[in-house]
This record gives C-alpha cells, structure tokens and sequence, in this order.
C-alpha cells in the first residue's frame, strides 16, 4: 500500500532518509520522539514536500501523480493540520459529500453523535479529544483503503484513546485496507501495530513485528561485574545506569536460559525506544 | 472542485453581517440620490467583495490547513481554479446585487431612461474586479495573506517604475501617453468595453498559470 525506498529530503538542520513499507492488511506504526522526522516522512508519502531523492509509492503510485479519484482511497487525519476551525461538523459533512463518492452523511453524522460531538458547535469550541475524535471520524468516513494517521491520539485522555483506537480496530475488520499510524505514546502502538518502524534524528533506528518485539526483545539489568560475565553478542545497547546497565537484547530467551539470576525484564516498547535512542551501541 | 466552494461559501457565511452591512450600505448610498448616481454603487459592492473573496485564503492559512486540504481529492490545479472560480462568482453576485438596487434607486427617483446607460457603465467593474483577483491572488498564494500584500505593493511600486520609464523612452521616439488617450477617445464605448473584457480574460488566464506554478511548487 505504501512502499519509501531511500527516501531522501534535506533541510538546514534536519535530514531524512527512510525506507519502508505497509502493507495489505496491516497495521504499522511509526514510533519517536518529538521531532524524529515521523510528519515529514508523511508529508512525503502524502506528496505534501517533494523528496530530494529516493522513491515513493502509494497504492503504487508516485503520490504527485494521485489523481483524485485515487486520493478518494485515502483517509488522512494530521496532527497539526485539519478543517478550518471555523466550520462546523454539518459544514465538513457538506464539504465531504461533494468530495467523496463513498461519503455517507447520515452515517458521519451518526457517528459523530456516537462520540457526542456537537454537530452545530464550531470546530474552535471543541476539546482536544473532541477534535482528534473528530479528524479520525473524518478520515475513515468514505470507506478508505488506506488511512495515514499522524499522532491520532496527541493529547489524549487514557479513555479517548481507547475509543479511539476501537475505532480502527472495527475500521481494519474489513479486509484489503491498511492503516500507518505514527505516535509519540508507545504503549497505543504496542496494543494495535502488526508491525513498528522507530525512527530517531530522521532516519530508522529499527522494524520488528509488533509480536517479535513484545515476545523476543528484553532488557538485562545489570552491575558492572554481572555486565563484564555477559554474553555480549545478542546485546544491542547499552545505557548506563545507577546499579551499572541496562542491556537490550533482543534474545532475552537465550539470557534467561543462560543468565538465569539476572533481573530479565520483557520488552516494552517505551524501554526498546529508550534504548535504541540513548543508549550505547555494542 | 465543488467540495471546495461549499467550504469556501460556508466559510464566508461567518462574515454574513459584515455583507449585510455592505448591502445596507449600498442602498443608502443608491437611495440618497443623484450625488451617487452613476455606477457607483455596483462598483463599490463589486470590489469590496471580491476583495472579500480572497479571505478565503486566510481561513486556509490559519490552523495550517493547506496541508490537509492538499491530502482530498483534489489536486493542486484545481485548488487554485476554485480561488479564481469563487472569486469571480462572489465578484458577479456583488455586482448584480448593486445594478439591481442601483436600478431600484432610479425607479424610485423616477429616472428609468438612466437605467441602460447605468447598466453599460456598471458593466465596466467587471473586468476590474477579475483583473484585480488576477493580480492579488498569485502574490498571496506565494507569499500567504499578510507577506502577499507586501509583495504586491513591491510590485506595483515596480510597475509603475516600468511604465514611467516607457512613458519616458516613448516620449523620446515621438509616443505620447496624450496621443494615445486621443486615439482611444475615437473609439466607440463597445469597443472599449470589449476590450477592457479581452485584457481581464487575459490577465486572468496568464495570472492562473502563475498561480497553477506556484502552488504545484509550494512545499507544505
């Protein structure tokens, strides 16, 4: 559905280079920190900056040549970037209804009262959640293919949230689409992506399957001399800690059979993101 | 395309009292007589809305929404022709509304024999008010609202440089600007009118491909 290959764009102070790929059926997740590089590696599958290099497709098309029937495909919520503020939910449905052929109003509207968004409020009055519920009600309201999703759930409370990623679950029911999700809150990727690309200083630290990451990654806590016995070929980083380390491993299997007195713990993606960004490469 | 004018006019309905205003305004201008007799009225709506029209682009502006009007079906060619299409719509509105109460006034003054003549002079706004739009809007879709402004009055301060100079250089090979003037003044006001609508149609088409490049280039 989407596929970067050596995505270049260059800045003064920032540089991106990508490859990645989503595909049918999946749920992937683009996961940093604040600036990392997550919005313009979607600005450039969604042909919003032209790449210095590299290629780009979406539903294998270079996204400067979407037409706008093949944009019809596409459900986009961004984080800092919607509806002007001035109109209200009755205002997008009119707008949508022109855009869209998959558009129903009835039912956007519907759900917009599911969600107990006023429909005659305008957007300005609404909350944070409000409006996030609302850019994501938004994009999958005209039976998209594919839905590009930059920081849906910013400024969530913990319940929004979960509504919110309902949401896309029920959405991925349907077979053929794909959702690319990014977020800087790592424990709503955990619990949705199929797969998690981590990206630090624009480019991509790692991808793993969401199961391999859970399942295989693990962090070693470690003293200095319990650090020195180790085995130090599955360690992936390392970041000094008061006690001595902490160790990624992504053959926490092979430490717990081998290490069985270590403090050994599962890997969350929080600690791998943490890891991966500030610790020392081994 | 239609997407974009339902937002755009649904946008503008914000402003409904401000266009209230500005008709109210009108008839007052239209009803108190003979010291706004003439097109003025038309004229007066005509630009003032037209110039109304461009807030739009404001509204896109704000809240950065460029980049999620980028991401409908809609492509970067057919933004801009919406400007240009909204613009032109609002502007002949404006100037129906105005001939329509201008006309009223002279009913209501009893001077109908006035009405064709109103009508001919009022048909002048029309190719002002696009040519207008076809000047503002490149600079604003480059530059955004408040930057455009300045750039368009760098601009016309630089064509105005221009034109003296080629009053200038023609004056030396013997082309005057009054030469010029008299020649026009044998024209009949048909072909004046035709001619000033040929150089909007113009204007405006040569002002659309500018804007076509310059948002086909703009990084969001």
């Amino acid at each position: 559905m989407i596929e970067l290959k050596e995505l270049c764009k260059k800045y003064e102070h920032f540089s991106l280079e990508v490859s990645m790929e989503v595909r049918k059926g999946c749920i992937t997740g683009l996961v940093g920190k604040n600036g990392a590089g997550k919005t313009t590696t979607f600005k450039a599958i969604l042909g919003l900056i032209v790449p210095d290099a590299g290629e780009v497709r979406v539903l294998g098309t270079d996204p400067a040549e979407l037409t706008p029937k093949d944009r019809q495909k596409i459900g986009v919520a961004l984080a800092e970037s919607g509806f002007s503020s001035y109109l209200s939910i009755k205002d997008i449905a009119a707008v949508m209804k022109q855009m869209y052929d998959d558009f129903s109003e009835g039912d956007f509207l519907e759900q917009c009262r599911r969600f107990e968004l006023p429909t005659d409020q305008r957007i300005q009055k609404f909350s944070t959640g409000m409006k996030a519920k609302l850019k994501v009600l938004t994009a999958i309201s005209h039976n998209a293919r594919l839905l590009i999703l930059d920081e849906p759930t910013a400024g969530l409370d913990v319940m929004a949230r979960n509504e919110l990623l309902d949401m896309l679950r029920e959405y991925m029911a349907m077979e053929e689409r794909a959702i690319l999700i990014s977020s800087h809150i790592s424990t709503d990727l955990e619990s949705l992506c199929d797969d998690i690309y981590l990206m630090d200083q624009g480019k991509l630290l790692l991808h793993e399957d969401t199961d391999v990451l859970l399942g295989s990654y693990g962090i070693l806590r470690v003293n200095p001399e319990q650090f020195g016995r180790l085995d130090h070929r599955y360690l992936l980083r390392r970041r000094q800690e008061p006690y001595g380390y902490a160790c990624l491993t992504k053959e926490q299997q092979f430490y717990r059979e081998n290490y069985p007195g270590l403090v050994l713990e599962k890997g969350k993606l929080d600690d791998v993101m943490m890891l991966m960004i500030g610790g020392e490469k081994l | 395309m239609r997407g974009l004018l339902v937002k755009d006019f649904r946008l503008l309905r914000q402003r409904i009292r401000f266009f209230a205003m500005l008709v109210v305004i009108a008839v007052f201008m239209a009803a108190s007589g003979s010291a706004y007799g003439g097109s003025f009225v038309a004229g007066y709506l005509t630009l003032v809305v037209a110039m109304f029209s461009l807030s739009t682009i404001s509204y896109d502006e704000y809240d950065n929404c460029y980049c999620f009007l980028m991401t409908l079906p809609i492509d970067r060619r057919i933004y801009v022709k919406e400007k240009y299409i909204f613009g032109a719509i609002l502007g002949l509105a404006a100037w129906l509304i105005g001939v329509a109460i201008q006309s009223g006034a002279l009913f209501f003054h009893h001077q109908q024999a006035m009405l064709w003549e109103n009508l001919t002079e009022a048909l002048v706004y029309i190719p002002i008010f696009l040519v207008m739009i076809a000047l503002i809007l490149p600079f604003q879709l480059k530059y955004g609202v408040e930057r455009g402004r300045l750039a368009l009055l760098a601009a016309v301060g630089l064509v105005a440089a221009a034109v003296w100079t080629l009053v200038k250089l023609g004056g030396r090979a013997g082309l005057s600007p009054a030469g010029l003037l008299a020649r026009m003044s044998g024209l009949g006001d048909g072909q004046i009118l035709t001619g000033c609508f040929l150089l909007a149609a113009a204007v405006t088409f040569f002002s659309f491909l500018i804007s076509v490049r310059i948002m086909e280039r703009k990084e969001l």
